[in-house]
Protein backbone atom coordinates (compact mmCIF):
# COMPACT_ATOMS: atom_id res chain seq x y z
CA UNK A 1 0.00 0.00 0.00
CA UNK A 2 2.92 2.24 1.23
CA UNK A 3 4.63 1.17 -1.92
CA UNK A 4 2.32 2.17 -4.52
CA UNK A 5 1.65 5.39 -2.69
CA UNK A 6 5.30 6.10 -3.17
CA UNK A 7 5.01 5.07 -6.95
CA UNK A 8 1.99 7.34 -7.14
CA UNK A 9 4.20 10.37 -5.26
CA UNK A 10 6.67 9.11 -7.92
CA UNK A 11 4.62 9.63 -10.96
CA UNK A 12 2.83 12.72 -9.91
CA UNK A 13 6.85 14.52 -9.29
CA UNK A 14 8.06 12.99 -12.73
CA UNK A 15 5.00 14.12 -14.44
CA UNK A 16 5.90 17.82 -12.56
CA UNK A 17 9.03 17.84 -13.75
CA UNK A 18 8.37 16.72 -16.67
CA UNK A 19 6.55 20.27 -17.34
CA UNK A 20 9.45 22.04 -16.00
CA UNK A 21 8.89 22.18 -12.31
CA UNK A 22 12.43 21.97 -10.62
CA UNK A 23 11.41 21.69 -7.55
CA UNK A 24 9.89 18.72 -8.69
CA UNK A 25 12.97 17.44 -9.81
CA UNK A 26 14.91 18.50 -6.97
CA UNK A 27 12.66 16.04 -5.25
CA UNK A 28 13.35 13.05 -7.63
CA UNK A 29 17.34 13.71 -7.63
CA UNK A 30 17.39 13.60 -3.25
CA UNK A 31 15.38 10.40 -4.14
CA UNK A 32 18.24 8.84 -6.41
CA UNK A 33 21.46 10.60 -5.14
CA UNK A 34 22.98 7.92 -3.48
CA UNK A 35 22.11 5.81 -6.03
CA UNK A 36 23.50 7.55 -8.82
CA UNK A 37 26.16 8.89 -7.13
CA UNK A 38 27.57 4.83 -5.53
CA UNK A 39 27.48 4.10 -9.57
CA UNK A 40 29.69 6.75 -10.51
CA UNK A 41 32.02 6.62 -7.82
CA UNK A 42 32.77 3.02 -8.60
CA UNK A 43 32.81 3.61 -12.28
CA UNK A 44 35.14 6.46 -12.14
CA UNK A 45 37.26 5.84 -9.06
CA UNK A 46 37.71 9.37 -8.46
CA UNK A 47 36.40 11.63 -6.26
CA UNK A 48 36.55 14.71 -8.61
CA UNK A 49 35.40 12.87 -11.54
CA UNK A 50 32.58 11.21 -9.94
CA UNK A 51 31.04 14.62 -9.07
CA UNK A 52 31.42 15.65 -12.67
CA UNK A 53 29.71 12.67 -13.46
CA UNK A 54 26.98 12.86 -10.61
CA UNK A 55 26.31 16.54 -11.76
CA UNK A 56 26.57 15.37 -15.72
CA UNK A 57 23.58 12.53 -15.18
CA UNK A 58 21.51 14.15 -13.48
CA UNK A 59 21.37 17.48 -16.18
CA UNK A 60 21.04 14.86 -18.98
CA UNK A 61 18.13 13.28 -16.90
CA UNK A 62 16.58 16.52 -16.96
CA UNK A 63 17.22 17.55 -20.42
CA UNK A 64 15.81 13.73 -21.84
CA UNK A 65 13.00 14.11 -18.86
CA UNK A 66 9.76 15.30 -21.39
CA UNK A 67 10.58 11.89 -23.32
CA UNK A 68 10.85 9.35 -20.46
CA UNK A 69 7.66 7.50 -19.73
CA UNK A 70 6.42 7.29 -16.23
CA UNK A 71 5.63 3.93 -16.22
CA UNK A 72 8.84 2.36 -16.94
CA UNK A 73 11.35 2.55 -13.75
CA UNK A 74 13.10 5.87 -13.40
CA UNK A 75 15.80 4.01 -10.93
CA UNK A 76 16.91 1.61 -14.24
CA UNK A 77 16.50 4.47 -16.33
CA UNK A 78 18.76 6.77 -13.83
CA UNK A 79 21.73 4.16 -13.42
CA UNK A 80 21.57 3.90 -17.18
CA UNK A 81 22.17 7.85 -17.59
CA UNK A 82 24.79 7.46 -15.04
CA UNK A 83 26.74 4.69 -16.04
CA UNK A 84 27.20 7.08 -19.37
CA UNK A 85 27.97 9.72 -18.01
CA UNK A 86 30.75 8.14 -16.01
CA UNK A 87 31.91 6.34 -19.07
CA UNK A 88 32.20 9.59 -20.86
CA UNK A 89 33.55 11.72 -18.04
CA UNK A 90 36.14 9.05 -17.94
CA UNK A 91 36.65 9.25 -21.81
CA UNK A 92 37.30 12.87 -21.68
CA UNK A 93 39.78 12.63 -19.15
CA UNK A 94 42.90 12.89 -21.60
CA UNK A 95 46.12 12.10 -19.36
CA UNK A 96 45.39 13.38 -16.08
CA UNK A 97 46.00 9.84 -14.45
CA UNK A 98 47.39 12.12 -10.93
CA UNK A 99 44.11 12.79 -9.76
CA UNK A 100 43.83 9.51 -7.18
CA UNK A 101 41.13 8.40 -4.59
CA UNK A 102 40.52 10.76 -2.42
CA UNK A 103 38.68 7.93 -0.12
CA UNK A 104 37.81 7.56 3.63
CA UNK A 105 37.73 4.45 4.96
CA UNK A 106 35.31 3.35 6.95
CA UNK A 107 36.24 2.42 10.59
CA UNK A 108 37.46 -1.16 10.20
CA UNK A 109 35.65 -3.20 12.61
CA UNK A 110 38.54 -5.93 12.92
CA UNK A 111 40.64 -6.38 16.09
CA UNK A 112 43.30 -7.89 14.34
CA UNK A 113 45.44 -5.01 13.18
CA UNK A 114 47.23 -7.13 10.49
CA UNK A 115 44.27 -8.62 9.01
CA UNK A 116 42.70 -5.41 8.38
CA UNK A 117 45.91 -4.03 6.91
CA UNK A 118 45.73 -7.34 4.70
CA UNK A 119 42.59 -6.55 4.23
CA UNK A 120 43.39 -2.63 2.83
CA UNK A 121 45.47 -3.85 0.42
CA UNK A 122 43.60 -6.60 -1.25
CA UNK A 123 40.54 -3.52 -1.11
CA UNK A 124 42.97 -1.38 -3.03
CA UNK A 125 44.23 -4.15 -5.02
CA UNK A 126 40.47 -5.30 -6.49
CA UNK A 127 39.88 -1.77 -6.45
CA UNK A 128 43.08 -0.84 -9.33
CA UNK A 129 42.05 -4.47 -11.32
CA UNK A 130 38.08 -3.18 -11.28
CA UNK A 131 39.39 0.06 -12.84
CA UNK A 132 41.32 -1.96 -15.66
CA UNK A 133 38.26 -3.86 -16.58
CA UNK A 134 36.74 -2.87 -20.05
CA UNK A 135 33.50 -1.20 -19.34
CA UNK A 136 31.13 -3.34 -20.48
CA UNK A 137 32.08 -6.22 -17.43
CA UNK A 138 33.10 -3.16 -14.84
CA UNK A 139 29.31 -1.87 -15.06
CA UNK A 140 27.77 -5.14 -14.86
CA UNK A 141 30.03 -5.64 -11.43
CA UNK A 142 28.64 -1.92 -10.50
CA UNK A 143 25.52 -2.31 -10.77
CA UNK A 144 25.25 -5.90 -9.31
CA UNK A 145 27.62 -5.19 -6.06
CA UNK A 146 26.73 -1.28 -5.51
CA UNK A 147 23.73 -0.77 -6.82
CA UNK A 148 22.40 -4.53 -5.79
CA UNK A 149 20.19 -4.49 -9.42
CA UNK A 150 18.61 -8.07 -10.25
CA UNK A 151 20.34 -9.77 -13.54
CA UNK A 152 17.08 -8.74 -14.94
CA UNK A 153 17.19 -5.35 -14.02
CA UNK A 154 21.27 -4.97 -15.58
CA UNK A 155 20.22 -6.56 -18.57
CA UNK A 156 17.30 -3.83 -18.78
CA UNK A 157 19.35 -1.18 -18.04
CA UNK A 158 22.47 -2.01 -20.08
CA UNK A 159 19.98 -3.22 -22.81
CA UNK A 160 21.60 -6.86 -23.37
CA UNK A 161 20.27 -10.31 -22.73
CA UNK A 162 20.57 -11.97 -19.02
CA UNK A 163 23.16 -14.46 -20.47
CA UNK A 164 25.39 -11.21 -21.11
CA UNK A 165 24.92 -10.23 -18.07
CA UNK A 166 26.12 -13.27 -16.75
CA UNK A 167 29.05 -13.25 -18.92
CA UNK A 168 30.00 -10.23 -18.10
CA UNK A 169 29.56 -10.58 -14.41
CA UNK A 170 31.15 -14.11 -14.23
CA UNK A 171 34.61 -12.37 -16.66
CA UNK A 172 34.95 -9.53 -13.81
CA UNK A 173 34.70 -11.62 -10.58
CA UNK A 174 36.81 -14.44 -12.26
CA UNK A 175 39.18 -11.65 -12.87
CA UNK A 176 39.55 -9.96 -9.55
CA UNK A 177 39.16 -13.37 -8.23
CA UNK A 178 42.55 -14.79 -10.10
CA UNK A 179 44.03 -11.27 -8.24
CA UNK A 180 43.11 -12.55 -4.64
CA UNK A 181 44.68 -15.62 -5.82
CA UNK A 182 47.87 -14.03 -7.18
CA UNK A 183 48.46 -12.00 -3.49
CA UNK A 184 47.99 -15.03 -1.53
CA UNK A 185 50.37 -16.60 -2.88
CA UNK A 186 53.20 -13.80 -2.54
CA UNK A 187 52.04 -13.73 0.85
CA UNK A 188 52.41 -17.17 1.46
CA UNK A 189 56.19 -16.44 -0.76
CA UNK A 190 56.98 -13.53 1.95
CA UNK A 191 56.42 -15.53 4.92
CA UNK A 192 58.04 -18.26 3.81
CA UNK B 1 27.65 -32.04 -14.28
CA UNK B 2 30.46 -29.45 -13.07
CA UNK B 3 31.00 -28.54 -16.71
CA UNK B 4 27.28 -27.84 -17.15
CA UNK B 5 26.56 -26.23 -13.53
CA UNK B 6 29.70 -24.09 -13.24
CA UNK B 7 29.33 -21.21 -15.49
CA UNK B 8 25.88 -21.34 -12.87
CA UNK B 9 28.23 -20.35 -9.79
CA UNK B 10 28.30 -16.40 -10.00
CA UNK B 11 24.18 -16.83 -10.34
CA UNK B 12 23.79 -19.24 -7.36
CA UNK B 13 26.13 -16.23 -5.20
CA UNK B 14 23.99 -13.88 -6.08
CA UNK B 15 20.31 -15.65 -5.88
CA UNK B 16 19.63 -15.60 -9.14
CA UNK B 17 18.81 -19.56 -9.82
CA UNK B 18 15.73 -21.26 -8.81
CA UNK B 19 13.94 -24.35 -9.19
CA UNK B 20 15.89 -27.54 -10.80
CA UNK B 21 18.93 -25.76 -11.17
CA UNK B 22 19.14 -24.13 -8.18
CA UNK B 23 18.23 -28.29 -6.62
CA UNK B 24 21.16 -29.26 -8.94
CA UNK B 25 23.38 -26.73 -7.92
CA UNK B 26 22.78 -27.24 -4.34
CA UNK B 27 23.11 -31.56 -4.76
CA UNK B 28 26.65 -30.42 -6.88
CA UNK B 29 27.90 -27.71 -4.46
CA UNK B 30 27.71 -30.69 -1.71
CA UNK B 31 30.10 -32.83 -3.33
CA UNK B 32 32.30 -30.83 -5.71
CA UNK B 33 35.33 -29.52 -3.67
CA UNK B 34 36.77 -27.45 -6.43
CA UNK B 35 33.15 -25.36 -7.05
CA UNK B 36 33.10 -25.05 -3.31
CA UNK B 37 36.16 -23.19 -3.30
CA UNK B 38 35.53 -21.10 -6.18
CA UNK B 39 32.19 -20.21 -4.50
CA UNK B 40 33.76 -19.03 -1.12
CA UNK B 41 36.81 -16.82 -3.18
CA UNK B 42 33.81 -15.25 -5.73
CA UNK B 43 31.89 -14.61 -2.06
CA UNK B 44 34.86 -13.13 -0.61
CA UNK B 45 34.94 -10.87 -3.84
CA UNK B 46 32.09 -9.99 -3.24
CA UNK B 47 32.65 -9.03 0.53
CA UNK B 48 35.82 -7.25 -0.28
CA UNK B 49 34.20 -5.05 -2.69
CA UNK B 50 31.12 -4.16 -0.41
CA UNK B 51 34.03 -3.05 2.14
CA UNK B 52 35.75 -0.54 -0.93
CA UNK B 53 36.37 2.78 0.85
CA UNK B 54 33.78 5.49 0.39
CA UNK B 55 34.41 9.00 -0.92
CA UNK B 56 32.83 11.67 0.92
CA UNK B 57 30.28 12.99 -1.37
CA UNK B 58 28.38 16.43 -1.59
CA UNK B 59 25.41 16.72 0.72
CA UNK B 60 22.28 16.12 -1.52
CA UNK B 61 20.88 20.20 -0.54
CA UNK B 62 24.01 21.62 -1.41
CA UNK B 63 24.27 19.35 -4.91
CA UNK B 64 20.44 20.15 -5.72
CA UNK B 65 20.94 23.73 -5.23
CA UNK B 66 23.69 23.61 -7.38
CA UNK B 67 22.19 21.91 -9.95
CA UNK B 68 19.44 23.84 -10.13
CA UNK B 69 21.06 26.61 -11.17
CA UNK B 70 22.67 25.35 -14.57
CA UNK B 71 19.41 22.91 -15.16
CA UNK B 72 18.40 24.12 -18.47
CA UNK B 73 15.05 24.71 -19.81
CA UNK B 74 13.69 21.40 -21.31
CA UNK B 75 13.81 21.29 -25.09
CA UNK B 76 17.43 21.81 -25.39
CA UNK B 77 17.68 18.36 -27.11
CA UNK B 78 15.35 20.33 -29.56
CA UNK B 79 18.03 22.54 -30.72
CA UNK B 80 20.45 19.97 -31.81
CA UNK B 81 17.52 18.17 -33.71
CA UNK B 82 16.85 21.17 -35.56
CA UNK B 83 20.20 21.22 -37.79
CA UNK B 84 20.22 17.76 -37.87
CA UNK B 85 16.96 17.03 -39.00
CA UNK B 86 17.62 19.52 -42.29
CA UNK B 87 20.55 17.50 -43.05
CA UNK B 88 17.80 14.95 -43.71
CA UNK B 89 14.88 17.47 -44.94
CA UNK B 90 17.42 19.07 -47.82
CA UNK B 91 18.65 15.87 -49.60
CA UNK B 92 15.18 14.30 -49.13
CA UNK B 93 13.49 17.12 -50.57
CA UNK B 94 15.52 17.22 -53.78
CA UNK B 95 15.11 13.74 -54.01
CA UNK B 96 11.23 14.10 -53.67
CA UNK B 97 11.50 16.95 -56.38
CA UNK B 98 12.96 14.50 -58.69
CA UNK B 99 10.86 11.89 -58.06
CA UNK B 100 7.83 13.84 -58.06
CA UNK B 101 9.45 15.57 -61.81
CA UNK B 102 9.56 12.07 -63.36
CA UNK B 103 6.40 10.97 -62.39
CA UNK B 104 5.16 13.54 -63.75
CA UNK B 105 6.81 13.38 -66.99
CA UNK B 106 5.33 9.68 -66.93
CA UNK B 107 2.02 11.27 -66.53
CA UNK B 108 2.07 13.37 -69.19
CA UNK B 109 3.46 11.20 -71.35
CA UNK B 110 0.48 8.85 -70.56
CA UNK B 111 -1.96 11.65 -71.16
CA UNK B 112 -0.52 12.35 -74.39
CA UNK B 113 -0.62 8.76 -75.37
CA UNK B 114 -4.14 8.30 -73.94
CA UNK B 115 -4.68 11.42 -76.10
CA UNK B 116 -3.76 10.18 -79.37
CA UNK B 117 -5.02 7.03 -78.94
CA UNK B 118 -8.61 9.50 -79.36
CA UNK B 119 -10.01 8.20 -75.25
CA UNK B 120 -10.10 11.63 -73.67
CA UNK B 121 -12.05 14.01 -76.65
CA UNK B 122 -11.79 17.10 -76.27
CA UNK B 123 -9.76 17.06 -72.57
CA UNK B 124 -6.91 15.63 -74.10
CA UNK B 125 -6.66 18.44 -76.54
CA UNK B 126 -6.95 20.63 -73.55
CA UNK B 127 -4.22 19.29 -71.14
CA UNK B 128 -1.67 19.05 -74.01
CA UNK B 129 -2.58 22.27 -74.70
CA UNK B 130 -3.32 21.90 -78.41
CA UNK B 131 -7.37 23.06 -78.39
CA UNK B 132 -7.64 24.30 -81.80
CA UNK B 133 -10.10 27.55 -80.79
CA UNK B 134 -11.63 27.34 -78.00
CA UNK B 135 -14.60 28.65 -76.65
CA UNK B 136 -13.28 31.76 -75.23
CA UNK B 137 -11.75 33.06 -78.55
CA UNK B 138 -15.39 32.16 -79.99
CA UNK B 139 -16.51 34.15 -76.99
CA UNK B 140 -14.79 37.08 -78.05
CA UNK B 141 -15.38 36.59 -81.73
CA UNK B 142 -19.13 37.17 -80.96
CA UNK B 143 -18.74 39.88 -78.28
CA UNK B 144 -16.96 42.31 -81.36
CA UNK B 145 -19.89 41.19 -83.78
CA UNK B 146 -17.28 38.70 -86.01
CA UNK B 147 -15.08 41.70 -86.28
CA UNK B 148 -12.77 40.03 -84.31
CA UNK B 149 -12.37 37.34 -86.97
CA UNK B 150 -9.77 38.55 -89.30
CA UNK B 151 -6.89 36.25 -89.65
CA UNK B 152 -3.87 38.16 -87.75
CA UNK B 153 -6.24 38.27 -84.79
CA UNK B 154 -7.42 34.67 -84.39
CA UNK B 155 -3.65 33.70 -85.31
CA UNK B 156 -2.64 36.45 -82.58
CA UNK B 157 -5.39 34.92 -80.40
CA UNK B 158 -4.99 31.85 -81.28
CA UNK B 159 -0.83 32.00 -80.44
CA UNK B 160 -1.95 33.82 -76.87
CA UNK B 161 -3.98 30.46 -76.62
CA UNK B 162 -1.71 28.00 -77.18
CA UNK B 163 0.93 29.65 -74.70
CA UNK B 164 -1.53 30.17 -71.43
CA UNK B 165 -2.53 26.77 -72.27
CA UNK B 166 0.74 25.08 -72.30
CA UNK B 167 1.64 27.29 -69.33
CA UNK B 168 -0.66 25.64 -67.25
CA UNK B 169 -0.68 21.87 -68.35
CA UNK B 170 3.78 22.16 -68.57
CA UNK B 171 3.94 24.54 -65.43
CA UNK B 172 0.53 24.37 -63.18
CA UNK B 173 1.09 20.98 -62.05
CA UNK B 174 4.48 21.55 -60.98
CA UNK B 175 4.26 24.70 -59.05
CA UNK B 176 1.01 23.29 -57.44
CA UNK B 177 2.88 20.18 -56.11
CA UNK B 178 5.27 22.56 -55.09
CA UNK B 179 3.39 24.56 -53.46
CA UNK B 180 1.60 22.08 -51.47
CA UNK B 181 5.80 20.95 -50.03
CA UNK B 182 6.88 24.24 -49.37
CA UNK B 183 3.56 24.73 -47.29
CA UNK B 184 4.43 21.45 -45.51
CA UNK B 185 7.87 22.80 -44.69
CA UNK B 186 6.31 25.73 -44.00
CA UNK B 187 3.68 24.53 -41.14
CA UNK B 188 6.67 22.07 -40.08
CA UNK B 189 8.40 25.24 -39.09
CA UNK B 190 5.85 26.90 -37.33
CA UNK B 191 5.22 24.03 -35.56
CA UNK B 192 8.30 23.71 -34.08
CA UNK B 193 9.53 27.40 -33.89
CA UNK B 194 8.45 27.63 -30.09
CA UNK B 195 10.51 24.79 -29.23
CA UNK B 196 13.59 26.04 -31.30
CA UNK B 197 13.17 29.88 -29.45
CA UNK B 198 12.91 27.73 -26.07
CA UNK B 199 16.18 26.12 -26.69
CA UNK B 200 17.70 29.96 -27.27
CA UNK B 201 16.33 31.11 -23.95
CA UNK B 202 17.89 28.60 -22.00
CA UNK B 203 21.39 30.06 -21.72
CA UNK B 204 19.92 33.22 -20.18
CA UNK B 205 17.11 32.19 -17.63
CA UNK B 206 19.98 30.23 -15.12
CA UNK B 207 21.88 33.76 -15.50
CA UNK B 208 18.33 35.87 -14.65
CA UNK B 209 17.64 33.14 -12.13
CA UNK B 210 21.09 33.56 -10.49
CA UNK B 211 20.50 37.44 -10.21
CA UNK B 212 17.38 36.70 -8.42
CA UNK B 213 18.63 34.37 -6.27
CA UNK B 214 21.84 36.84 -5.45
CA UNK B 215 19.48 39.60 -4.93
CA UNK B 216 17.32 37.87 -2.95
CA UNK B 217 20.07 36.79 -0.60
CA UNK B 218 21.49 40.56 -0.35
CA UNK B 219 18.20 41.54 0.96
CA UNK B 220 17.76 39.18 3.65
CA UNK B 221 21.72 39.90 4.33
CA UNK B 222 20.81 43.49 4.73
CA UNK B 223 17.67 42.60 6.87
CA UNK B 224 19.72 40.51 9.04
CA UNK B 225 22.06 43.12 9.53
CA UNK B 226 19.26 46.20 10.16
Amino acid sequence: MRESRNAETEIALIERAQKGDRDAYGDLVRCYYTCVVSIVQHMCGDTHLAEDAAQEAFLRAWIKLPSFHPDSSLRNWLCRIAINAALDVLRRRTGNTSSKMEMQCLPDPSPNPEAALIEKEQVASLQLVMKSLPEASRSVLVLREYSGLSYEEIGAVLEIPIGTVMFRLNYARNRLRGLLAEQKVQQEQEYA
Amino acid sequence: MHEMLHPFLNSYLDGELHGTRLQQMELHLASCETCQTELKELRRVSELLQKAPVAEIPRVDRFVANLTLILPQHRMSDQKEGPKLLWWLVPMGLLFDWFFVRILILVRDAVSITGTAGLLGQAAAWLNGSTPQPLWIAGINWISGGQAASGATINLLTTVNGFVTGLFSGFLWQAGIGLVYLGWLAIWWFKRRPQFMNSTMHRVRPLKEFIRQESRVEIEKEKNHD
